[in-house]
């Protein structure tokens, strides 16, 4: 069901977050007219945060994978293989994974929890930003966009800058 | 929170205050811990152009309040929102302290799809949540206020922390039921 309506997402907008709220609001529809409370216990994530999704915001990447499997979607089925960042690979494992016809949904998935989780452990991590956040637990996606530029503009002033306490 | 934990974070705290030769009802200088602790403080507009903060809080107002960064030379920075108060200020760059003091997993931010996933541990931010308390307002001070009629907002003014850091520490660490009990008590006799 809800494929058809991912194969409609904006080329620019690979993940359309507003459609995921749209989706949110169909799946509690579909269950029943299940409360936003009901919904948010069924996926395991916080009322809150089920509540922003639906107006239209980004959650943290954990409850992004919750509500995407609450919804009967194996986070890869998001995504189209343009929009796949390459410097992601356990994503480009995972979407392969999925699309394999001699694995169900499940084991691809399985699968592909291995992957990221064996990468998150053995890949080096000087590549990347290393940062902890004390921010909003859900971001519209314009201010998640700004604040990841801004946390890397940053690190890269504190890079070249001696040590200097303020 | 695991079992346990409460106890072990006031005593971390105790410890971390003893280090910084401060009394245990003594008033908490979060930068003087930060320096002993040889992590750097900036403020986020030493950094970035104002005009983006200014966007940035345009977009999603209060979305950023500090970050800490572990560069790669092994120094550690806090870098805060300069747009919030002294008492909000304080406050988040003790709960940043507390996800160093505590171990805490650095995460990464992650692109997935053309949007920047960040990941969040709510066990972990439960945790600094709580050791910060415990740094800036712990115990033996929150009872000489309590026990002096100090309400949130006056012990917010006093300590410099926000006033929901106050807040949450007189009601979570059940110095406020104690004072009233004990007030109550006199009252009876």
């Amino acid at each position: 069901m809800t494929l058809d309506v991912v194969m409609e997402v904006d080329v620019d907008e690979p993940i359309d977050i507003k459609m995921l709220g749209r989706l949110v609001r169909a799946e509690r529809e579909r269950r029943g007219r299940l409360s936003l409370r009901a919904a948010a216990e069924q996926a395991e994530v916080p009322f809150n945060t089920l509540a922003r999704v639906e107006k239209g915001d980004l959650p943290d990447l954990a409850n992004f994978r919750r509500i995407v499997h609450w919804l009967g979607l194996p986070p890869e089925r998001f995504f189209e293989p343009p929009q796949i960042r390459t410097e992601n690979t356990p994503e480009v494992i995972a979407y392969h994974l999925a699309r394999d016809p001699n694995l169900t949904d499940a084991a691809a998935e399985k699968i592909a929890g291995l992957v990221r989780e064996l990468y998150t452990n053995l890949a080096g991590t000087d590549r990347g930003m290393r940062v902890h956040l004390r921010a909003a637990t859900t971001f519209n996606p314009e201010a998640s966009r700004k604040l990841a530029e801004l946390l890397e503009q940053m690190q890269q002033k504190l890079t070249t800058t001696p040590s200097a306490e303020r | 929170m695991r079992r346990g934990f409460k106890t072990e974070a006031e005593r971390l705290a105790d410890r971390t205050r003893a280090q910084l030769g401060l009394q245990p009802h003594a008033h908490m200088p979060i930068r003087d811990l930060a320096t002993h602790l040889s992590i750097e403080i900036y403020s986020a507009d030493d950094l970035v152009d104002q005009a983006d903060l200014e966007e940035l809080d345009r977009l999603q107002p209060g979305v950023f309040s500090a970050a800490t960064f572990h560069l790669p030379d092994g120094r550690t920075v806090i870098v805060s929102n300069p747009y919030n108060e002294v008492g909000r200020t304080n406050s988040d760059i003790a709960h940043e302290i507390a996800h160093l003091l505590l171990r805490h997993d650095v995460r990464e931010l992650q692109q997935i799809g053309g949007h920047t996933f960040f990941t969040c541990n709510p066990e972990q931010e439960e945790e600094a949540n709580w050791l910060a308390g415990c740094l800036l307002l712990p115990r033996a001070l929150l009872l000489r206020e309590a026990f002096a009629g100090s309400d949130p907002a006056a012990i917010a003014q006093k300590h410099q922390v926000s006033i929901p850091m106050a807040r949450f520490r007189l009601n979570a660490s059940g110095v406020l039921l104690q004072a009233q009990r004990a007030r109550s008590g006199r009252i009876r006799r």
